[in-house]
């Protein structure tokens, strides 16, 4: 019952009026993106990062948790309103979200899915607070063989979850290893893929490249192809249905958390596959499984919950062990490595405030979400009546800014620009972002976790298989690479072509 | 070009690639299992991405069709101009300061890359300058660079 007691001081520190206001700033920016179609929530914690530089630790990192979770909600509402998903894991909200706005119950879909989400955030945030601190102080015991593994077991899943090709989705994870090498190497100083440019030397930043990737590279693909769309002219009401409503939708919420939490502990699996396997169980239990993709409020509900339950899934990894599990959290450990804290099983020990506080305000952050989403959907909805030209523009401009104020160097802008240009043609040829954005992520902490566990075992890679944690970690990465030769999945399809 | 032409093609540029990229590697010094030297990891990621590579290559025959790659309303002008301009942006903003190139910036994208007239590009470049500075500068105090009139 510690935990309880430390989410209550938590909770004294979120609700001060600064922390408050940054909380609602961060759902309220949160929501914006993930309506917005070409902003994700990860670019604009990139462009947010500089701006935190002088910031306090505790207000900063709950105003940019507030996007990450913020953002879920926007999507759900563009997914349900116009059939756009605002960011990928909302994909599937498009699907019985816009089916139920098309035969006039937009308003029970739009509440559906906040009561949901906010069911979900409510529970992840829970979660996080008990099982973090227990995973941190086990964690406490693990070695760089065990990091290693678990580092190749999530780069393993990630790779297995691509969704047009496998094959693809390894190529995208190697080149992410071999980018993450580029400038000085950590343990002999040489510098390696620098090609003499002065500015490599320090390695590539991140945030730089989130927003070429997430940024840019989406402005580019939507350019002078960009259908406007069509905006929900029926009155939306009636957002909290009948009791039948509800009841039809309890299981699916409950369910769909706990798969979403679950699997979001999980390094590499992120949001976006949660969702899609919460809808298949849902249509799998349905007796009417036929009503699925044409306005089932149970498929919709479940999805909700699942997107926002994984979000903070993803928290567990990164708070309790300092492993970012996508290309957001990564965002979130660098900003609190740019903070001077220190990532890892240390963290929540080292500074409990901190962690409390955030965990704390994320609940808060839902009641806000709550409370504020169902009101302002007619300002969302204005919000995307903007051009998008003109909106396209805004979007550049902010990451020019973002990027430039990183280091308060041009070279920066140069390297978001060159990952916009490749993201996009990456994109174009069918490869996945993802494996790539966590193969740079873990690349810096995989290597040394490699070379210092062949230095402990003094050149035997026995280590990694003789530690029995470790061991599992290999086995579970194993199983997930040998299972498509097993169910004859095929190599060079992806989790599209199934069911 | 549809997928499956594209993936070849594909396949033979990531080998060349990573060919380039084992050689590199190799020459930052392997190592040994001892202690392994800075070319290790990219040496064998780039073993794994040439065997992918080759992969994807072979996996080509046999493998459905998929649509094609770049649409073909794909606006190549813009794509190339925005990215002119972005890159234009990078190396002035330094020297004209940062209310100037972003005026310049913003009234070039509306106008030449998205057929907005003078007026409306103008209007909004001024508007969008003048609101990012008062964000950015004065209340975020991101440092931008000053320029010519310390703007």
């Amino acid at each position: 019952m510690e935990s309880l007691d430390y989410l209550l001081q938590g909770f004294t520190v979120a609700l001060q009026p600064l922390n408050l206001f940054y909380c609602l700033l961060g759902v309220t920016m949160g929501t914006l993106v993930g309506v917005l179609p070409g902003l994700g929530p990860s670019a604009t914690i990139a462009l947010l990062l500089p701006t935190t530089y002088h910031m306090d630790p505790v207000p900063s990192l709950i105003m940019l948790a507030g996007i990450s979770y913020g953002s879920m909600y926007g999507g759900s509402t563009t997914s349900i309103l116009l059939n756009i998903p605002g960011e990928p894991s909302s994909l599937l909200t498009c699907l019985d979200g816009y089916q139920m706005a098309r035969q006039g119950r937009a308003g029970l879909a739009l509440g559906v899915s906040a009561v949901g989400s906010f069911i979900a955030g409510t529970f992840s945030v829970l979660g996080l607070a008990f099982i973090a601190p227990t995973l941190a102080r086990m964690a406490l015991g693990l070695g760089p063989p065990e990091y290693f593994s678990l580092m190749v077991m999530g780069l393993t899943i990630v790779s297995y979850l691509a969704r047009v090709s496998m094959v693809k989705a390894w190529m995208m994870t190697a080149l992410g290893l071999i980018i993450s090498t580029v400038g000085m190497d950590p343990i002999t100083g040489q510098a390696r893929f620098v090609f003499g440019i002065r500015s490599l030397y320090d390695g590539l930043t991140l945030p730089a490249i989130m927003m070429g990737l997430f940024g840019v590279s989406e402005v580019l693909e939507n350019i002078g192809k960009y259908i406007k769309p069509e905006i929900y002219k029926g009155k939306i009401t009636n957002f909290f249905g009948n009791r039948e409503d509800w009841r039809q939708s309890t299981k699916p919420i409950a369910r769909g958390t706990l798969l979403g939490f679950f699997m979001g502990v999980f390094p590499g699996i992120g949001s976006v596959v949660p969702t899609l396997i919460s809808y298949v169980i849902e249509k799998r239990l349905s007796k009417h499984p036929e009503k699925f993709g044409k306005g089932a409020i149970e498929g919709l509900a479940a999805v909700e919950a699942c997107n926002n339950a994984a979000v903070g899934g993803t928290y567990v990894p990164l708070l309790s062990l300092g492993i970012p599990s996508s290309g957001m959290t990564a965002l979130l450990l660098a900003a609190l490595m740019i903070y001077g804290l220190n990532p890892g099983p240390l963290l929540i020990r080292e500074s409990p405030r901190l962690f409390w506080a955030v965990v704390a305000s994320m609940y808060v952050g839902n009641v806000m979400l709550l409370v504020l989403n169902l009101p302002l959907i007619p300002l969302w909805v204005k919000v995307l009546k903007i051009p998008y030209s003109y909106l396209s523009a805004m979007i550049l401009l902010f990451c020019l800014i973002g990027a430039y104020s990183l280091n308060n160097n041009p070279s920066d802008v140069i390297v978001m620009i060159l990952f916009g240009t490749l993201g996009y043609i990456l994109r174009e040829f069918r490869f996945e972002l993802p494996p790539l954005v966590l193969a740079f992520v873990l690349g810096p902490m995989l290597e040394p976790a490699f070379r210092t566990s062949l230095i402990i075992s003094k050149g035997s890679l026995g280590i990694f298989v003789t530690r029995p944690i470790s061991a599992l970690f290999l086995l579970v990465a194993f199983i997930v690479l040998v299972s498509p030769l097993a169910t004859k999945k095929r190599l060079g399809a992806g989790l599209q072509q199934e069911d | 070009m549809n997928v499956k032409t594209s993936d070849r093609w594909n396949g033979v540029f990531w080998l060349i690639m990573s060919i380039f990229i084992c050689v590199e590697s190799y020459r930052l010094g392997l190592g040994s299992y001892h202690s392994p030297g800075a070319g290790f990891l990219p040496f064998w990621t780039g073993v794994i991405l040439a065997t992918l590579s080759v992969l994807l290559f072979i996996l080509t025959w046999g493998a459905q069709e998929q649509g094609s790659v770049f649409a073909e309303k794909t606006q190549w002008r813009s794509i190339v101009l925005a990215l002119a301009l972005m890159l234009a942006y990078a190396l002035v903003i330094e020297k004209l300061g940062f209310v100037i190139s972003t005026l310049l910036f913003v009234a070039a994208l509306l106008r030449f890359v998205e057929d907005k007239g003078w007026y409306a590009a103008g209007a909004t470049a001024l508007i969008t300058a003048l609101a990012t500075y008062v964000v950015f500068e004065l209340w975020l105090q991101s440092q931008l660079p000053p320029g010519i009139f310390g703007l």
